[in-house]
């Protein structure tokens, strides 16, 4: 059942597009991450749907009503949704209860009920015994639990989160992201989550969508977006590929300097003489060949790079072509100018446009 | 408890139409009076600039106003008044400023205080204590200097004197200015230049000084328009001085017949020239590329000036003997004095003075309760509009925020004197018939002084993180709840500081009080110009120094709610 | 009408004292005070006092009278008449009774049905010459005061004094004369007159090449020759005598042209909303023992018939010159006055 819907959201900065054309569907209960460099439009998308921002054209929909539209928008203390903001936004004038406590003061909420709930959520969070502190007190990763237990209380329509971890150092936004999740799953409130870092982006949605430019690339699973990426820049975006060109006759991929044809895992592409494929450095290997794998062809070790967990080896065809990037385990050790043979798992190719 | 349907408190997605929302009532009420307090008046007075006074349009008001020798000339005085008191207000602010702000000068924080006691301390009343201090033949720095010579060195009715006596009370603010663009400039910029072999003091010169030249001449600006705008102490010096100038020249037009349409030709060259500075100097400031205004500006250390820091110590001590010390003690002195010219020879000693103010002169004690209440009245409608003009502009709130800020700043283009005038011409007479009230003197100080708390307020909200009134809203709260529960809770440091720097304004206030009182509504200001016609010093120093001890005692009190910087503080 | 010495000796013998105690008076004058007290207040525009000494004649009044407040306003002249004129234009009638010291803004106010007309039984104790200020009885002299030369005892010897009205435009007081200026004095207003009689239009211009400290007030000029900041000056010689009694280094003398003569006319606004107040005020204003005895302490010229004037100072009866400007000469010059000023002086 459809929650959310943004269709042909436009936003439009003086002459440039900052959101162009976006169309999305949430269903009830998902979380999807908007995903994206900066200047993508991620933020501008999440803020028309708080309604902080006017859509220069196009609709914004919550359970079939139309909120936002070029027309007309909803401001956002009428839309029952609520945000957690990149810098928290609590207020430092208020205890962590009064700040919980807010939005169910606004809605008027009997006061016992209210404290009620304050308790139950602030137990949910693991923040029941610094109710009264204030802000300033508080460390970063507490002051981010206050925002969520603030957004989470009053049960939202939507619950819309701006890049909440980037604030926090690495080791803490670990530990918060799968609270999310956790909090996510247990109440299974309709989440839009916006973010830069693909592997936040990947431990927390149902599906992700990504953003280049004020347009969609692509919506899917995390898995479908990193193993079946359907454009370039998705490819070369979530985790590291090698995009290159080939001929592509009968379903099956043909590259420079190798000989052997590699099957693409699309159903019935057409023929193409310039064909651009992603191939996964993980899918590539060297040396001797593994089950599952085909053999491509001879290829000479150009560059390598030692990062403790893997070899990052750059790796040309002895017959000319494209240098590609092979991911191998750290024990694999090869030297610069060393031949060996390539084999590749059909699994990590997928044809891009 | 995991059960995410929801419980719509809210009514859903109900959402009243724009009309419904009382922010927008609140804030369309600021506009209108707006309009009233700033449009109408200058409004009124550039109409009757355009009539005589049967009536009629014509140009003849402009032709006798701007035809006669003698009021060119006081427009030329003016200009000339100006130009010397601007020259020498960067004389003394900038290198207090470069002092205070990045040198390792001693007694930083005294210098700082004297600053502000030179803000405190009324321009009419610094005159006085000067009239005092360098009378050409009673004053008493020549009466020390002589010994048996005729007469002194100084002669404070002359053209430098009055110069000299008007600079030492605004150069404040070009100390307020320069200071805070000095202050936003990181040592590394600073450490930069030294690497590459520039020595401190050519570091200062082409590095530090140039970054904040645009704030200077901002300064500079201000300054010039006020002096020309100025109206007491060239009442008390310029006429012995027998030097005539715009701002006296304009009185005249008021003594009998009243010639209100020649008044307000007059005026206009002032303001128009007023106008121009001023977009000049909005230029200036506008070119960001100079200083990084946003946050802190980076690590700042003091530079070690060496030797030079004790010259620099010595003429900051030189410029608050002249501009506190000295007058407040000859104030003191005459206050106690049965005739100041006998000084300190005993049997000249007297508490009668306070005695008359207080207990006998009705007219000193009624002005010292007016002057303190109309003060406080304005000072207290200037931050609750000041916050919500800037509130509603800052974020947008109504339609066309541009204009709301142009009319909430426009009175810093009229000079106060021509300020009073067009508010006379509008509200004094009928229909409204406010003249002789307390409230017109209130109406007046609000217009005057209303863009120096919106500026306030606006740099106040700018500093605030608008993620934290966007969250209240997110969850339901409206504007209105917004500012109260966030945003004014959050600024209260700020606008008590604001309200006490209005507050202080006002009781320096002449220019624009001067035609508007009625005989109840009189204020001190005023009242020591009345006063000083008759030469009685003595009361007026009475009264100055009580006025003084009043403006001090709440400047201390706003220092301990609102932090020691809250007056010379350009942003929150 | 003119009031020179010949016209004074000749009227002085004609003159016939009124007793002020007469029967008739005092229940009329009691009526007049129950009415005023129900008005509870009236307000006085001064100009020819002190502050200082306005606010005490208020404060005796209302001793007399418990009941009637007096609200002093007391400025220069001009600025009284402007203000005045402010509050007319603002239909705004604050001021009830107008003491002023300039004979012309009497003329022009009666000119324009602004003055109520009103003649106080109290005149009757006014020295003939005075009594008909104005024959139709809409203003009458309250009280006057004589200019003459006043100079600093501690720096000038009495030899040394000035003589002659001349003396200011002399090389010999450059730069440490004093006088006041017509656009802001009522009083400066007439001696200018008077000085432009004797020396032309000239005179001004001498004054300013002399460097003579301008104030804005003849009581400036007392004050300021008190302080040491000028020597001489041309003030009222009452003022200058009463700061000589309280030990202050001051003396005044009659200049051989004679003194010039200041008499300050009071009215009632015909606007005035107290006009019992306003009638009771005129009554002590002009004949009470009380103003007579502040006169004498004030060392004032006293209007009373017969009345004697202090030591030292002229009275109206003594023998010798007296100028003083009528009031046509003093409403067609006094503009002329200010302006030959204005252009002498440059302010």
């Amino acid at each position: 059942m459809s929650k959310l819907q943004l269709k042909r959201l436009c936003k439009n900065y003086g002459a440039a597009a900052v959101v162009d054309d976006l169309s999305l569907e949430l269903r009830t209960g998902e979380l999807v991450t908007l995903l994206g460099p900066s200047g993508c439009g991620k933020t501008t998308t999440l803020r028309m749907i708080a309604g902080f921002v006017e859509p220069s054209a196009g609709t914004i929909e919550v359970d079939g009503t139309e909120i936002s539209s070029s027309k007309r928008t909803v401001p956002p203390e009428h839309r029952g949704m609520s945000m957690i903001f990149q810098s928290y936004a609590i207020w430092p004038n208020m205890t962590v209860a009064q700040n919980v406590g807010f939005g169910l003061d606004v809605r008027r909420t009997p006061p016992a009920q209210a404290k009620q709930r304050v308790g139950e959520m602030l137990d949910v969070v693991h923040l029941a015994h610094l109710a009264h502190r204030y802000p300033a007190e508080l460390s970063g990763g507490q002051q981010q639990r206050v925002a969520l237990a603030r957004a989470m209380v009053v049960r939202p329509e939507v619950l819309l989160l701006d890049e909440p971890l980037s604030n926090l150092d690495a080791n803490l936004r670990e530990e918060m992201a799968n609270e999310i999740r956790r909090l996510h799953d247990e109440f299974r409130f309709t989440t839009v989550y916006v973010t830069h870092d693909q592997s936040e982006a990947m431990t927390i949605s149902d599906r992700i969508a990504v953003l280049n430019m004020g347009k969609l690339e692509q919506i899917d699973t995390p898995w479908n977006l990193y193993n079946r990426p359907r454009t370039p820049f998705v490819a070369g975006f979530i985790g590291r590929t090698n995009l290159v060109s080939g001929q592509l006759r009968a379903g099956q991929i043909t590259l420079d300097g190798f000989c052997t044809a590699v099957p693409v895992q699309q159903n019935a592409p057409r023929d193409q003489v310039d064909a651009r494929v992603s191939i996964r450095p993980q899918s590539l290997y060297l040396g001797a060949a593994v089950d599952g794998t085909l053999p491509m062809g001879l290829v000479s070790v150009v560059a390598r790079t030692y990062l403790g967990e893997y070899w990052d080896y750059m790796v040309r065809p002895v017959a000319g072509g494209e240098a590609l990037k092979v991911h191998a385990s750290p024990s694999s050790v090869l030297e610069i100018g060393h031949e060996s043979s390539l084999s590749i798992d059909p699994a990590g190719v997928a044809l891009v446009d | 408890m995991s059960e995410a349907t929801l419980t719509p408190a809210l009514g859903g997605r109900r959402s009243p139409g724009r009309l419904a929302d009382p922010a927008l009532w609140l804030f369309s009420v600021l506009i209108a009076l707006l309009i009233l307090l700033v449009a109408n008046p200058i409004l009124r007075l550039v109409w009757d600039s355009f009539h005589t006074a049967e009536g009629g349009w014509s140009l003849q008001s402009y032709a006798v106003a701007l035809g006669n020798a003698r009021n060119l000339q006081a427009l030329v005085n003016s200009l000339a008044l100006g130009a010397a008191v601007t020259v020498l207000t960067l004389a003394l602010g900038v290198p207090l400023a470069l002092a205070v702000s990045r040198s390792n000068m001693p007694a930083r924080g005294l210098t700082h205080l004297s600053v502000l006691a030179a803000f405190v301390m009324p321009n009419f009343l610094g005159a006085i204590a000067w009239i005092l201090l360098a009378g050409p033949n009673a004053g008493w720095l020549n009466r020390l200097w002589l010994s048996g010579a005729e007469k002194g060195p100084f002669n404070i009715f002359s053209f430098w004197g009055l110069a000299f006596v008007i600079a030492l009370y605004t150069y404040p603010l070009v100390y307020v200015f320069t200071k805070a663009a000095l202050d936003l400039v990181s040592t590394e910029l600073e450490d930069a230049a030294a690497i590459h072999g520039a020595g401190k003091f050519q570091t200062m010169w082409r590095v530090t000084l140039p970054l904040a030249l645009p704030s200077v001449i901002g300064a500079a600006i201000l300054i010039f328009l006020e002096a020309i705008a100025l109206y007491g102490t060239p009442a008390l010096i310029a006429i012995p001085a027998r030097i005539n100038l715009a701002t006296t020249q304009l009185v005249s037009f008021f003594q009998y017949p009243l010639q209100i349409e020649q008044a307000a030709a007059f005026a206009m060259p002032i303001l128009l020239l007023t106008v121009v500075m001023l977009m000049l100097q909005r230029r200036l400031l506008a070119r960001r590329g100079f200083v990084s205004v946003s946050g802190k500006g980076g690590e700042r250390r003091p530079l070690d000036i060496g030797r030079w820091k004790w010259v620099l110590l010595a003429y900051a001590a030189l410029i608050g003997l002249l501009s506190v010390v000295l007058p407040l003690v000859i104030l003191v002195m005459a206050s106690l004095s049965k005739a100041w010219g006998r000084g300190l020879a005993s049997g000249n000693l007297t508490l009668g003075n306070y005695r008359t103010i207080f207990f006998e002169q009705v007219t000193v004690r009624d002005a010292i309760v007016n002057t303190v209440s109309y003060s406080m009245a304005t000072a207290l409608i200037c931050v609750l509009m000041g916050i919500c003009i800037a509130y509603a502009t800052q974020r947008r709130v109504t339609p066309f925020p541009t204009v709301i800020q142009f009319l909430a700043l426009a009175p810093v283009a009229v000079p106060g004197l021509i300020l009073a005038i067009g508010l006379y011409a509008a509200y004094a007479g009928p229909p409204f018939s406010l003249y002789g009230t307390g409230l017109l003197i209130v109406v007046a100080f609000t217009t005057r002084f209303l863009p120096i708390a919106v500026t306030a307020c606006a740099a106040a909200v700018r500093s605030l993180n608008p993620e934290l009134e966007e969250a209240v809203r997110v969850l339901g709260g409206g504007r209105i709840t917004v500012l109260a529960k966030v945003v004014l809770p959050l600024l209260k440091k700020t606008l008590v500081g604001v309200f006490i720097l209005v507050f202080v304004i006002c009781t320096k206030e002449l220019s624009t009080a001067v035609f508007l009182t009625g005989p109840s509504s009189r204020v001190v200001s005023v009242l020591t110009l009345d006063l000083s016609e008759q030469g009685n010093y003595e009361t007026l120093a009475a009264m100055g120094v009580v006025l003084v001890v009043i403006t001090t005692l709440v400047v201390a009190a706003g220092m301990r709610v609102a932090g020691r910087d809250f007056m010379l503080r350009r942003g929150a | 009408m003119l009031f020179n010495r010949r016209h004074f000796t000749t009227m002085a013998g004609a003159s016939v004292l009124t007793p002020w105690t007469s029967s008739h008076a005092q229940p009329a004058l009691a009526a007049l005070y129950e009415a005023a007290k129900k008005e509870g207040e009236l307000t006085w525009y001064c100009v020819p006092q002190t502050s200082e000494l306005a606010e005490k004649m208020g404060r005796t009044f209302t001793a007399r009278y418990p009941g009637v407040k007096v609200n002093v306003v007391r400025t220069t002249a001009q600025v009284a008449f402007q203000r005045l004129n402010q509050d007319l234009k603002a239909g705004r009638p604050n001021c009830d009774v107008f003491t002023s010291t300039d004979l012309s803004h009497y003329v022009d106010l009666k000119g324009r049905n602004l003055l109520m007309k009103n003649t106080p039984a109290a005149v009757a104790v006014q020295d003939r010459r005075v009594q008909n200020m104005d024959p139709d009885g809409y203003f009458h002299a309250s009280s006057c005061f004589m200019m003459g030369l006043i100079y600093n005892t501690a720096k000038v010897s009495a030899a040394a004094a000035p003589r002659s009205w001349s003396d200011l435009a002399d090389s010999k007081w450059s730069g440490v004369g004093a006088a006041a200026h017509p656009a802001y004095s009522g009083a400066a207003g007439a001696w200018c007159i008077e000085m432009r009689k004797l020396y032309g239009d000239g005179f001004f211009k001498k004054l300013a090449a002399n460097k003579t400290h301008i104030g804005r007030s003849t009581i400036d000029a007392v004050t300021t020759v008190i302080s040491g900041e000028c020597s001489v000056s041309a003030g009222p010689m009452s003022l200058a005598a009463l700061q000589a009694s309280k030990g202050n280094p001051i003396a005044t003398l009659v200049p051989k042209e004679g003194p010039v003569l200041i008499l300050s006319p009071t009215a009632i606004m015909a606007s005035t909303r107290r006009p019992h107040a306003a009638r009771l005020f005129l009554e002590w204003q002009l004949g009470s023992d009380d103003t007579a005895r502040i006169a004498y302490e004030e060392f004032g010229v006293s209007l009373r018939a017969g009345a004697k004037s202090a030591p030292g100072l002229p009275g109206l009866n003594d023998a010798g010159p007296l100028l003083a400007p009528t009031p046509p000469q003093m409403v067609v010059q006094i503009p002329k006055v200010i302006d030959l000023w204005k252009d002498a002086f440059g302010v």
